[in-house]
Order: structure tokens, then sequence, then C-alpha cells
């Protein structure tokens, strides 16, 4: 939309330089990059394992390959099976998505061998700025703010003290090998570093053997804001402003929204600054997404996705640049046909990801089949979905079911059109995040922006545990269904209920994307 | 009709159901009106006061699943026979189960059989996708017996071990 209304075409094509691609992708993803073939003209194939061959993608798509059978490993992370696919159907470009390959240098490698367009950066570009190491070493050489910490492990309570006072209170101890936040300690004065440094020491060489820590300052109440970029080529780099991506558990994101409340105008260019000159480091080109945490007025960069994102949607909705169709043809060399000071943000948008969990129990994945579809629509609303009445969604992928992105004028007018769309919204068979959003939305802590990367930990049951009304209907509910069989047990009101909903059938979901 | 409806926190509630009238009363407050909407698929929704809800229900004797509006539930009707069966377990065997919150696989498992555990001890660990669940005592007492191994999986409400008083 944006490359065409902002140039106006002056007769020249309409149509991307790359004219057939590969979607080697799944699910919501997979159709959206459908979608923006389509718009551009492009033959699109998917590459589809034997589990997905009858979703949405893979019945619209103008052609589909057979991954086979079997796990991701075997489908859609195996790089010399979706190359053979790419040749056999005589495809210019390799579109990854996210997830699965979109971030493996290794298959961007074996494109450029084979003479594939990957969608993405190139190989080495990929390499450099999915290294942390590298990523952090540039940083500093550009000025950009990173978290301050200890550069290498601390092995004794002297070095502890010395860079503590460095980075300042309150600082984070945390085991080199660790992980689940066993051997992590805070630490809020200088006081309390011995004992705590000590016991994290000892915690740690007892969970994993080895008692060397990190040490670095500790965000309290730090938010996730991320700058959407794209860079061409040819060297011009265009921002999309930012998204605020704070509402996740355990590092998986459940809502965002653009722009971020948090973010003035000083740090926001302070922001694009840095990711303009990350990207321009790396010689990157394609669309990314520069992350970082913000503390107060501080901000620390953290890594660069080199691919495109799940949150996309709501920078499209406030730029009315289409991403997705961004990404393809900067992949085909084209130059970025406008300049930075035509981009336009306009209104607020919101992201609810709508997944296949129970929030009551972790978050624990649910999959099953929809019985049932009603999708909101309406004024400002989009949603992003492969999901149709009688699928099934497989317990092997991803949780992520539904997009639901709701946009307004203002945040208040996106919050309001969001509750509505959650509101018409039913989808029966499983579980899943729905209710939880419904209560985030009204959460007054939410709405008034006050939110940091552990809120929904923090806030527990509050956003997970249904309100008394829920409760109450529950009741009702169970009481007149028993009361009922009791009265007409010739009525099998059970037959409703399909084998896999209530089976066993709850393998690990393999892929998390942020 | 009248039953009683244990929810998920042991809170028992009173409902009576007036069929031919449609309306059900909860813990003795207003009558609520509901309808029960089948097709020919069997239940698929219920109107409870004036909002039509959908529903998915799996019953197994006492217990009931329901899937009211995308959140799970889980509830059972008290009986008689369930109340005496209860008392029976708390009070003469003095053997609590440790059962599966949600369905995953068993990464790892903190005690042995014998053991002695305090409430708040991590009895083993539980993985559901990439994410790791610690399973902890509820009460003071000795493991009795092991049910599962590391790497098995799980479904939800599976026994995993039991504890002795």
């Amino acid at each position: 939309m944006a490359f065409r209304r902002i140039t106006p075409s002056k007769g020249k094509s309409k149509r991307s330089k790359i004219k057939s691609m590969l979607i080697a992708n799944r699910g919501e993803i997979a159709l959206r990059i459908i979608r923006a073939g389509w718009e551009l003209g492009i033959r699109c194939v998917i590459a589809s394992s034997e589990t997905d061959i009858d979703s949405l993608p893979s019945r619209v798509a103008d052609s589909v390959l057979n991954l086979g059978p079997g796990s991701a490993a075997e489908t859609y992370l195996d790089i010399e099976k979706i190359i053979k696919a790419a040749k056999k159907s005589k495809v210019e470009a390799i579109h990854p998505g996210y997830g699965f390959l979109s971030e493996n240098a290794k298959f961007a490698k074996r494109c450029e061998e084979e003479g594939i367009i990957f969608i993405g950066p190139y190989s080495d570009a990929m390499e450099k700025l999915g290294d942390k190491v590298w990523g952090r070493k540039k940083a500093k050489e550009l000025k950009i703010p990173t978290i301050p910490g200890s550069k290498g492990v601390v092995t004794d309570v002297n070095t502890a003290i010395k860079i503590s006072r460095k980075i300042g209170f309150p600082v984070l101890i945390k085991a080199a090998a660790g992980g689940g936040g066993r051997g992590m300690r805070v630490v809020e004065k200088l006081q309390d570093l011995k004992d705590a440094f000590e016991s994290a020491q000892s915690e740690a060489k007892l969970a994993f053997g080895d008692g060397s820590c990190f040490i670095e300052r500790y965000l309290a109440k730090p938010r996730h804001i991320e700058i959407q970029a794209m860079r061409d080529s040819h060297g011009r780099f265009i921002h999309l402003y930012e998204r605020e991506c704070s509402i996740q558990r355990r590092h998986q994101k459940l809502l965002e929204e653009a722009p971020s409340l948090a973010v003035s105008t000083l740090m926001r260019k302070r922001m694009i600054d840095a990711s303009k000159a990350l990207t321009k480091a790396a010689k990157y080109h394609g669309v990314c997404t520069v992350e970082f945490l913000v503390d107060g007025k501080n901000f620390y960069f953290i890594e660069v996705n080199t691919r495109v994102q799940v949150e996309h949607p709501v920078t499209e909705k406030i730029t009315g640049i289409d991403i997705i169709r961004a990404g393809i043809r900067i992949a085909g060399k084209e130059r970025i046909p406008f300049a930075q000071r035509q981009v336009r943000r306009n209104g607020h948008a919101i992201e609810c990801r709508i997944n296949a969990e129970d929030p009551r129990f972790g978050f624990a994945p649910t999959p099953g089949k929809v019985e049932e579809l009603i999708l909101p629509a309406g004024p400002g609303i989009r949603v992003d979905t492969h999901l149709c009445p009688g699928y099934t969604v497989p317990s092997i992928y991803d949780s992520l079911i539904a997009k639901v992105i709701s946009y307004g004028r203002t945040r208040k007018e996106a919050i309001t059109r969001m509750e509505r769309a959650l509101r018409e919204m039913v989808v029966r068979g499983f579980t899943t995040t729905a209710p939880f959003h419904r209560r985030l939305l009204a959460h007054k802590s939410f709405r008034n922006g006050k939110v940091w990367t552990r809120f929904v930990e923090y806030q527990g049951s509050k956003l997970t545990e249904p309100s008394e009304e829920e409760n109450k209907q529950a009741i009702l509910a169970a009481a007149i269904l028993l009361a009922d069989e009791e009265n007409h047990p010739d009525v099998d009101n059970n037959q409703a209920i399909e084998e896999d909903w209530n089976s066993n059938n709850n393998e690990e979901f393999e892929e998390n994307w942020n | 009709m009248e039953l009683k409806i244990r929810d998920s926190k042991g809170k028992i509630h009173d409902v009576q159901i007036d069929f031919g009238a449609s309306v059900a009363i909860l813990n003795g407050d207003e009558k609520i009106p509901f309808e029960i909407i089948r097709r020919e698929k069997g239940v698929v929704g219920i109107i409870i006061g004036d909002k039509r809800l959908p529903i998915n229900y799996s019953r197994d004797g006492i217990r009931i699943e329901l899937l009211l509006d995308g959140t799970k539930f889980k509830l059972e009707r008290e009986t008689s026979y369930a109340f005496l069966t209860r008392a029976k377990d708390a009070g003469s065997s003095g053997l609590t189960e440790v059962r599966s919150p949600i369905p995953g696989v068993i990464s790892s498992i903190n005690v042995t059989e014998k053991k002695k555990v305090k409430e708040g001890d991590v009895l083993c660990i539980l993985q559901a996708m990439k994410m790791e669940n610690e399973i902890a005592s509820t009460q003071k007492g000795k493991i009795k017996e092991i049910l599962v191994v590391e790497g098995e999986r799980v479904s939800s409400d599976q026994v995993l071990m039991t504890i002795e008083n």
C-alpha cells in the first residue's frame, strides 16, 4: 500500500522484481506472506508438513509441496528439504517468516550458494547481528548504551564488590551456567553484597557444578521497547517508530502496542540513531527490529531480530506501510521509494495474541479442535489467523492461533475497540488467552500504561483467574448440565466432545516465538 | 431439584434447579433463568441469566469439566458418598496424592521414596512447553510411593506420588 501510495507509479510496474517464492513457514504468518505475495503479483508456493497440509495457508497457496510427516526438525527446520523444495518448485526466493529457519545464518548461506534469494539479510550480516557478543561489542564502539555489567565471569567477592561499585546498585548476580532463577540474587546495597554473592555462588555450584557468576545492573521495572526498521541494499535506512512489548510472561510477548507511552521524542530519536548505526555496521538489508530495555529515562540495547516479527501489524496500522511487502521488495534489491519524512505515524494500535493455552495453569498449551469460531470484525479491527471451523490446532507447533489487532485515533479508542472485539470473539473447543486479555485490558495499571516486563507475573492470579461472575456462571452451568443428564439419561450430550478434545494428546509445542 | 457443587478450591455451593420454570438459584440468591442450547452434535451453548455462553463439557461420574467461554473449570458434584470417601482418605489412611496440575513431561524428580518432606519442598519438575514448573508439597510427611520416572509424559490430574502423614 505504502509503496504505491507514496510514490505514484509513473507508469512503472507495480509488481515486485521477485516473481515467485517458497514460503518455508506455517500458520498465520504463512497466510500473511501469501497475502503480501499476491498483492505483489508473486506466485506463492508453500512448503507444508503433512500435519499442516489441510491448514488454511496450504489450501490457498498457488501450490503446495509436502515436506512429509514428522516434527518441526524433520520438516520446517530441515534446511536441505526446504532447499530441495525450492528447486523443485522453481522459485526465485524463499520467505522464512519468523521462528524456524528465519534467523539461521547457515540456511541463508545455503540459499546464497544455490542462487535462491533469501528474503532477509545476507548470511554474514545475520551472523553478526545474531551474535550477542558481536552486538554488545559493536554497541559499545558506537556508544550505544548496554546494560552495565561484568565483562566476564566473577569468581571472588572482592572483584564482585569492585564491579558492583562501578555499575551501581541494585545489581543482579546470576549464575554463569544458570537458568530457572537458581543462583540469582538481587542486591540492593553494598553491605548485603558479600553474603548474597557467596550464597549465589554456592547455590550455583550445587545446581550446576559451577560457581562462577555474572554481575549486572538490576533493572527493577524495565519495559521492552523495540524499533521497527528497514534498510535497503543501497543503504537507505527507514524507521517505523517503536512498539511497546512489555506485556509478556517468561519472555514471550502477549500484547504489543504502538506507540509506547514511555518513550519521549528525545529517547525515540536516540534509539532510532542507535538502530541506524547498528544496521549500517552490519551492512544489513531487509526489515528488522532493534530491541531495547527501557528503565526510566535510560535505555539499553539488547539485540537485533533479523526478521519480521509477530507483532509487525501494530506498526502497519499506525504507519500504513506493509512491512511484509517491504521485506520482499528489499530482498529483490529494490530501493525503498520514499524518504523518512514521508513516513507518518497516526493513532494507536494494539495486538492481542490469542494462544491455545490455559493461563490458569502457567499458560500450558491446550491443542484441540475448533468446534465453533466467530472472528471479530468491524471498524478498526484486523485479525490475522489461520483458524477455520473444524481445524485442529496441532500439538507439535507454536500455540499462537490468532492475532487480534485494533486501531483507534487514541490509545483509549484502541483499547475500547479491542475490548469490543474480544467480546465478539468465540473459539469453542479449547482454552485460549482471550479471557486473560479481557482482564488485562480492564486492569487499571494497564490502562494507565504502568507496565513492565514482569507485570503479568507480578499481577499473578488477578490476570489469570476467572472473576467471581465467571465462577458463578461455571457453578450454575455445571449444576444445570449434571441435573439435566440425570433428568434425561437417554440424551447423550457428550457426543459433542470429540475424542481429541479431552485426550492426553499434549505434546509440547516446539517453537516459542517472540 | 437440588444439588451441591464443589469448586476447585473445595468450596461447596447449593444449587436449586427448576426445569419447569427454567430457573436456577445459587446459594439462596435470586432466581436466574437458564436454557441449554442443543444442536445435532449435542450441547453447544448455555444461557445463564441473559448471557449466551459457548460451552463444551465432559463428565466422568461426579466430576465435570467445563470449557466455558474459553476458560476451563473443573467441578464436582458433592454427594454423601464423595464426602465420606474424602473424609476416609484424609483421616484413616493418611495418604495424600500429588497430582499433576497440567500435562507435561517430568524433567526431574527431587525426592526419593521414604524421604521426609515439609510443606513447600519441591518434589519434582514438570516441563510443559519449554517451561519448568515446580511441583511442591502441600504438606508435611514422608514420600510413600513415586509413581513416575524422569522423562515420563504425564497427563493432567495424573497421580505422580503419594505422601504419608
